[in-house]
């Protein structure tokens, strides 16, 4: 029986998402405060891990 | 594509551009999913408006890393990828490069939001200058390999048409990358004046340098474009006259040294018939644009035009050549020369023969001996072409050289060219 590689640009995608989104809602909740700055950074750091996992991924293959 | 696209689109997720509005990502989620499209823009559009904007960036990396296409393109783009598609090397060195970029603002941003930070005057404009400057950079060092990998001979007429149309659009893209980068430093520099006041200044002092630069290009677009057509002309005129002497040459080594062979063999009607025969054969082939060479690589092409001057003339050849090679078309023309060298030494000297060659990393040397009375390589008739064009001029045509020592020892011509590549 072959066993599937896991889909790791969707994997570093989803958790990139939900880390994004625990960020937005503890900030929402008043946990933290997230200036558009800081917001401005953790959409960028997920949006490049996402790329660049994909990039590394696809030279794997 | 990649092979990851692939992979993942096998059983996934797939952009529609034929089917979409902007990128074919709402239309490929939907078919994925079995919804309309439209009900998916709808409840992407209320999201965005929820998220403040954030789902666009979701978007738009959506855009960057789903491969393009309906469902099934995949296994065809397996087999026959469009011409126009981009190749997977560069997708994914895209991706990478944007991908690191992205971290790199994440970690500027993080500094200045944490107040380890010059000034955003200054910042970021050295940030945007950086990236045009690597993306000049990148390019010139992509145009000088290019350029080192230009043929010396003039391109084909007869190139396959996806090849043209490959080149053009890869000079575009070279254009529009170029015009990137030039773009981003013009950018850092407009925001830097702008960041410390000085652009209503620096306005003044670029107005005057247009309306100085636009009256001079106004003067001198006509010398200008006569200077164009010249070069475009001398250029074409060039490779004229090239593909002219290498006409003449082919001619010489195979239908003028027929010609000659019937000639001597005027009373032998069979073998006079033979060596029409075969020189048909080998215009047809040259004609119809087939490679007249034999063998799998230098040496076998080396080896069976020893061949066919021992056929022709009756008499043998000693071979040595050590190493091998592919026959590329510097390869080609040391294999034309020779076998015209040994043409000479058949026809003046008879045996001994003897060819010896030897393939080096660099380059390819061949010896053609034999132990004839010899001859004045000067004296030789301007209206005879074997020696000046299809040896001497051959080799130098193609960035090789060809030496001539003749006496009383006998002649032997020394053929020298670098390989392609090395």
């Amino acid at each position: 029986m072959s066993r599937r590689s896991p889909d790791l640009v969707g994997l570093a995608a989803g958790i990139a998402a939900v880390a994004l989104g625990g960020l937005l809602a503890l900030d929402r909740d008043g946990a933290i405060t997230l200036g558009a700055g800081w917001i401005a950074v953790a959409a960028c750091a997920a949006a490049g891990v996402v790329l660049v996992t994909s990039g590394l991924m696809d030279r794997r293959d | 594509m990649g092979a990851g696209d692939e992979q993942r689109s096998a059983g996934g997720l797939r952009r529609d551009p034929e089917a979409g509005l902007v990128a074919g990502v709402l239309a490929g989620v939907g078919e994925r999913v079995g919804v309309d499209p439209l009900l998916v823009r709808i409840l992407f559009l209320v999201l965005v408006v929820a998220s403040g904007g954030l789902l666009l960036v979701a978007y738009a990396l959506a855009w960057a890393i789903l491969p393009g296409g309906p469902a099934g393109e995949g296994e065809r783009g397996a087999t026959a990828p469009p011409a126009d598609a981009p190749g997977p090397g560069r997708r994914r060195r895209g991706r990478l490069a944007l991908g690191v970029g992205l971290l790199m603002l994440a970690v500027l941003l993080s500094f200045r939001e944490l107040g380890i930070w010059w000034s955003d005057a200054l910042a970021w404009p050295l940030v945007l200058a950086a990236a045009g400057v690597a993306l000049l950079w990148r390019q010139s060092v992509a145009d000088g390999t290019e350029l080192d990998a230009v043929p010396t001979a003039a391109p084909s007429p007869t190139a396959p048409a996806p090849d043209r149309r490959r080149e053009r659009r890869a000079s575009l893209l070279r254009l529009y990358r170029g015009g990137f980068g030039v773009a981003l430093v013009l950018g850092a520099a407009l925001l830097f004046l702008f960041a410390n006041d000085t652009l209503g200044a620096a306005r003044d002092v670029a107005v005057t340098a247009i309306v100085i630069g636009v009256a001079a290009a106004l003067i001198l677009a006509p010398f200008l474009w006569r200077l164009g057509r010249k070069l475009a002309a001398e250029r074409a005129e060039r490779i004229r006259t090239q593909e002219k002497a290498e006409l003449a040459a082919h001619l010489h080594d195979s239908v003028l040294q027929t010609l000659t062979l019937m000639q001597k063999r005027a009373g032998e009607p069979e073998e006079v018939a033979a060596l029409a025969r075969r020189q048909e054969r080998e215009l047809r082939s040259w004609l119809a644009g087939e490679d007249g060479e034999e063998g799998d690589g230098f040496a076998g092409a080396l080896t069976a035009a020893a061949e066919q001057v021992e056929d022709a003339h009756r008499t043998a050849v000693e071979v040595v050549i050590v190493g091998d090679c592919e026959l590329d078309e510097r390869g080609s023309a040391l294999v034309g020369a020779a076998r015209e060298a040994l043409t000479n030494a058949a026809k003046f000297a008879g045996p001994p023969i003897s060819l010896y060659a030897e393939v080096e990393d660099g380059r390819i040397e061949a010896y053609v001996r034999d132990r004839g009375t010899g001859f004045d390589p000067a004296a030789v008739n301007a209206g005879r072409r074997g020696i000046s064009e299809s040896i001497v001029g051959r080799m130098e045509r193609n960035g090789g050289s060809a030496e001539i020592s003749s006496g009383d020892h006998g002649t032997e011509v020394q053929l020298r060219i670098d390989r392609d590549g090395a």
